[in-house]
C-alpha cells in the first residue's frame, strides 16, 4: 500500500455488515481513533437497525485556523453535498465530539453498485468534513476562479495543534507545509525523504506532476504568517497545484493527499525504517554465517534451519 | 493530547489469526488470518541477467517492491489470484519465527486497518506462555524503534483470557486457561496472575487438526469436492455444523435412526466450472471435535485426551492451588466454540476426579473422607476473542498505563526492559 486510503476500513466493515443483517441488527457501541487524532464514535441499537449513529471529532484547531461552529468552514454545506437524504445531521453534536451524524439505511438507493459506492463515500466522512475548505478552494481553482472571501494566506488544520498554509490565486493554489517531527531519527529521514521526494519529480513520466520544493527556511509565501508555525524540524514542502489537477474526478483525490500529506509522510518513514531493519537483520544473519565457518569443526553444534544469534530456552532446558 | 488519554491498541498475534483492536470495546475491529503475501518476484532476479530497457522497470519496482505485500484475507485472495504473491506464516506453534513478515504485518496493521499514529497510542501485545525472553526483547525491538510507540505491555494469553472472565463482583486471577486455538493447544495454570510455567501442557492437537480430519473423512466417505477447495470446505462445514456429543455410540445409533434430522447439506460453487455440487455432511459433525476427547480417531500416536491432560497438568501444580484451579477452568479460542463443548470438558474432567477422590477414600486412613472436588469449566460468548477481550478490558483501566514500558526506559535501558512485563491487579479494588 503506497497511498493511504481515503475511506476508513473500520468503519465500511461496520456499514456494510450493518446493511448485510439489517433485520437482525445488534447492539453496537465502538469508538476508535484515527491518524492525526480524529475520533469515531458508532452506536447502533436494537430498537431502531435501520439507524445508526456516527461521531466524529476532529483534531484541535491551531489559533491561526478558523473553525466555525466546531467545525471547519464549509464542512456541513459538504456533508449535506455529499450524503443528501441518508444523513442527517444532529445539532448539538454528541458531547467530546465535532459533528453527530444520522444515518438511515431504509434511505439508501436500492441497487447494489450505488450502494457500495455511497457507503464508501460514508467512510471517507473525514475527508468530507476536514478536507472541506480546501475542497472549495480547490474547486474554484478548477474553475479559474478565486473563491470568496479567502485572505491572502490561509492555514488550515491537519494535525491536532499544526496547520498548514494556502496562497490561493485564481491561476493556481500554493500549498506549504511545514513538517515537524517528535523523533529525532524520524526527523532524518523524513528530510531526505522529502528531499528525494522533490528529486523524485524530475524523473520521466511525472512532468504533469505539480511542482514541489523543499527548503529548511520558511518560503517568503510564509512570511506573514503567525510566529509558532515557523518553528520546523524537517523544512518546509511547498506543491504548486495547477487547474488541471483537480480537474473532475481527480478533486476528490487531491483533497485528501493534500489533507493526510504529512501522515503519508510519517507513514513512509516508518516503512523505511522497516525495510532498513530487514536489511540490518540479514546482514547479521550472514556475518555469522562468516562467524560460524571460522568455527573449528569439532566445536560446530548441530545448526538449526535458522542460525540464530541467540540459543532459545526451551521449558526443557528450565526443567533440566 | 498525549497518548494516556487515546485508547490503548490492543493486538493478539495468534498462529491462525490476528485480533486488532481498540481497548475499551467488546470486539475486535479486525479478526485477519496472520498471513503475509509477499511478492518476490522482482528481489531474487540478478542484476546482470536483465536487460537494458528492463531495468528501469526492476529499479522502480525495486523502490516499491517492499511495499508491495498484503496480509490477511487480502493477501490470501491475492496469491489465489495471481502467481506473484507467496504466502509466509510469520507465527508457527505461537512463536513468531521470521521477523521480516511479522514487521511487516504489524505494519499493515497499524496503517491499513487500524489506521493509527503509533506515536499516540500505547500497545498492548499478547505472546504465547513458552516464548523465550528474546523473543520478546526483539518485538519490544520493532515497536519502540519502527513504530516509535510511547508505551508497551507484552502480556502472556492465558492471563488475559482469565481478565476475560471478569465482572465487577469477581476478578478471579487463578484458574487454568485452555486455549485451543488454529496451531497449538495449551492448558496453561494461573495462580495469582503468575503462570506456573512447569506445569504447562501442551497437546499436538488443534484446530487445524480438526479440519485436517472432517477434511479426510469426507474424502473417504468419497464426497464430491473439488481438491482445491477441500480444506476451506472441511473449515466452514466444522465452524456451521459440527457439535460435541456425549458418547460417540450412542451419537451414531442417533444418526442412523433419524438422517434426516442429522445429515445437513453442505451447498458449494466449483471454483473452474461456476457449477453448483452439495455434499452431505454426517458424521464428521460431531467425530470432529471428538478428537480433543479421544485422539486416538485421529491418530495413532496420541493417547491422553484432553480431560486427561488437564487433570495431570492440575496434578503437577502446587498442592494448594489445585482445589482453587479446578474450580475455574476457562476456555479460550476460536477452536472451543463447539456446541457442547464445555459441558463434555467438565463432565469428563469431573470423573476423573471423582474416581480419584473414591479411590484415596477407599484406602480409608482413619475414616477421614475428603470434600469433593469442585469442577467447574467456564464459557462464556466472548471465547473465540476472549484473549483480546481480556486485553482490551486490562488495558483500560488506569494501571495499565504504569505498567508499560516506556519509550524512555527503553532509551536508557535498552530493549532487555521487555523480557518482563509485571502482572498488575487490573479490576482488583484494594483500598
Amino acid at each position: 500500500m503506497i497511498l493511504l486510503q481515503s475511506p476508513s476500513k473500520y468503519l465500511l466493515q461496520i456499514l456494510s455488515n450493518r446493511l448485510k443483517n439489517l433485520e437482525k441488527g445488534v447492539e453496537l457501541d465502538c469508538q476508535w481513533v484515527e491518524f492525526d487524532d480524529v475520533r469515531y464514535h458508532v452506536q447502533a441499537s436494537m430498537k431502531n437497525p435501520q439507524l445508526l449513529l456516527l461521531s466524529l471529532s476532529l483534531p484541535t484547531p491551531p489559533p491561526e485556523t478558523v473553525f466555525i461552529g466546531g467545525l471547519p468552514p464549509g464542512a456541513i454545506e459538504a456533508v449535506k453535498v455529499a450524503y443528501g437524504a441518508v444523513v442527517k445531521i444532529i445539532d448539538p453534536p454528541k458531547d467530546g465530539y465535532n459533528l453527530t451524524v444520522k444515518l438511515n439505511f431504509s434511505k439508501l438507493p436500492p441497487d447494489e453498485e450505488n450502494n457500495k459506492a455511497l457507503l464508501i463515500k460514508i467512510a471517507s466522512v473525514r475527508e468530507v468534513v476536514l478536507g472541506a475548505p480546501l475542497r472549495v478552494v480547490l474547486k474554484h481553482l478548477g474553475a479559474r476562479t478565486l473563491a470568496p472571501d479567502v485572505e491572502n494566506l490561509m492555514a488550515l488544520v491537519h494535525r491536532p495543534k499544526e496547520s498548514f498554509f494556502l496562497v490561493p490565486r485564481a491561476e493556481k493554489v500554493t500549498i506549504i507545509f511545514p513538517m515537524r517531527f517528535k523523533d529525532s531519527i524520524d526527523t532524518v529521514l523524513a528530510t531526505s525523504f522529502l528531499q528525494e521526494f522533490v528529486e523524485a519529480r524530475r524523473a520521466a513520466g511525472l512532468n504533469n506532476a505539480p511542482s514541489c520544493s523543499w527548503s529548511a527556511s520558511p518560503p517568503s509565501e510564509l512570511k506573514d504568517g503567525p510566529a509558532e508555525s515557523l518553528c520546523v524540524n524537517a523544512g518546509f514542502i511547498t506543491f504548486v497545484i495547477l487547474p488541471r489537477h483537480v480537474e473532475g474526478k481527480k478533486l476528490d483525490r487531491t483533497v485528501w493527499s493534500l489533507s493526510t500529506f504529512h501522515a503519508y509522510v510519517n507513514y513512509h518513514v516508518k516503512c523505511s525504517e522497516g525495510f532498513m531493519h530487514t536489511r540490518m537483520r540479514r546482514r547479521v544473519e550472514s556475518l555469522i554465517q562468516a562467524l560460524d565457518r571460522a568455527k573449528p569443526d569439532s566445536l560446530k553444534t548441530k545448526r538449526s534451519g535458522h542460525s540464530r544469534s541467540f540459543k532459545r530456552l526451551s521449558l526443557k532446558d528450565g526443567r533440566g | 493530547m498525549d497518548p494516556i488519554s487515546r485508547p490503548a491498541i490492543v493486538i493478539d498475534n495468534g498462529t491462525g489469526y490476528t485480533k486488532m483492536g481498540f481497548a475499551g470495546n467488546v470486539e475486535p475491529c479486525f479478526v485477519q488470518p496472520t498471513v503475509v503475501a509477499v511478492n518476490d518476484s522482482f528481489v531474487n532476479q540478478p542484476r546482470s541477467a536483465v536487460k537494458n530497457n528492463n531495468w528501469l522497470a526492476q529499479h522502480s519496482a525495486g523502490v516499491m517492491a517492499d511495499l508491495d505485500f498484503f496480509i490477511g484475507d487480502e493477501g490470501i485472495s491475492r496469491s489465489r489470484s495471481s502467481n506473484a504473491y507467496n504466502l509466509s506464516y510469520p507465527i508457527k506453534y505461537g512463536q513468531v519465527e521470521n521477523w521480516d513478515a511479522m514487521e511487516r504485518y504489524w505494519q499493515q496493521c497499524i496503517f491499513n486497518y487500524l489506521r493509527c499514529d503509533p506515536e499516540d497510542h500505547y500497545f498492548l501485545l499478547t505472546e504465547s506462555p513458552l516464548t523465550a525472553p528474546e523473543s520478546r526483547e526483539y518485538t519490544g525491538e520493532i515497536m519502540f524503534e519502527t513504530f516509535n510507540v510511547p508505551g508497551l505491555y507484552i502480556a502472556v494469553q492465558p492471563v488475559l483470557a482469565l481478565a476475560a472472565g471478569y465482572t465487577t463482583s469477581k476478578c478471579e486471577m487463578t484458574g487454568v486457561v485452555v486455549d485451543v486455538g488454529e496451531g497449538a493447544t495449551h492448558v496453561v495454570p494461573v495462580a495469582d496472575g503468575y503462570v506456573i510455567g512447569s506445569s504447562i501442557r501442551s497437546i499436538p492437537l488443534s484446530g487445524k487438526d480438526v479440519t485436517l480430519f472432517i477434511q479426510q473423512l469426507m474424502r473417504e466417505r468419497g464426497e464430491h469436492i473439488p481438491p482445491e477447495d477441500s480444506l476451506d470446505v472441511a473449515r466452514k462445514v466444522k465452524e456451521s455444523y459440527c457439535y460435541t456429543c456425549s458418547d460417540i455410540v450412542k451419537e451414531y445409533k442417533k444418526h442412523d435412526k433419524e438422517p434426516a434430522k442429522y445429515i445437513k447439506q453442505w451447498r458449494g460453487i466449483k471454483p473452474k466450472t461456476g457449477a453448483p455440487y452439495t455434499c452431505d455432511v454426517g458424521y464428521e459433525r460431531f467425530l470432529g471435535p471428538e478428537i480433543f476427547f479421544s485422539p486416538e480417531i485421529y491418530s495413532g500416536e496420541l493417547t491422553s485426551s484432553l480431560p486427561e491432560v488437564i487433570d495431570k497438568c492440575i496434578q503437577s501444580t502446587p498442592i494448594d492451588t489445585r482445589r482453587a484451579l479446578y474450580k475455574n477452568i476457562v476456555l479460550s479460542g476460536g477452536s472451543t466454540m463447539f456446541k457442547d463443548f464445555h459441558r463434555r470438558l467438565q463432565r469428563d474432567v469431573k470423573k476423573l476426579v471423582d474416581a480419584r477422590v473414591l479411590a484415596s477414600d477407599a484406602l480409608g486412613i482413619g475414616g477421614i473422607k475428603a470434600k469433593p472436588v469442585e469442577v467447574n469449566v467456564v464459557s462464556h460468548p466472548i471465547q473465540r476473542c476472549a484473549v483480546w477481550f481480556g486485553g482490551s478490558v486490562l488495558a483500560s483501566t488506569p494501571e495499565f498505563f504504569q505498567a508499560c514500558h516506556t519509550k524512555a526506559e527503553y532509551e536508557e535501558h535498552g530493549a532487555s526492559i521487555c523480557r518482563t512485563n509485571p502482572v498488575f491487579k487490573g479490576m482488583y479494588l484494594y483500598r
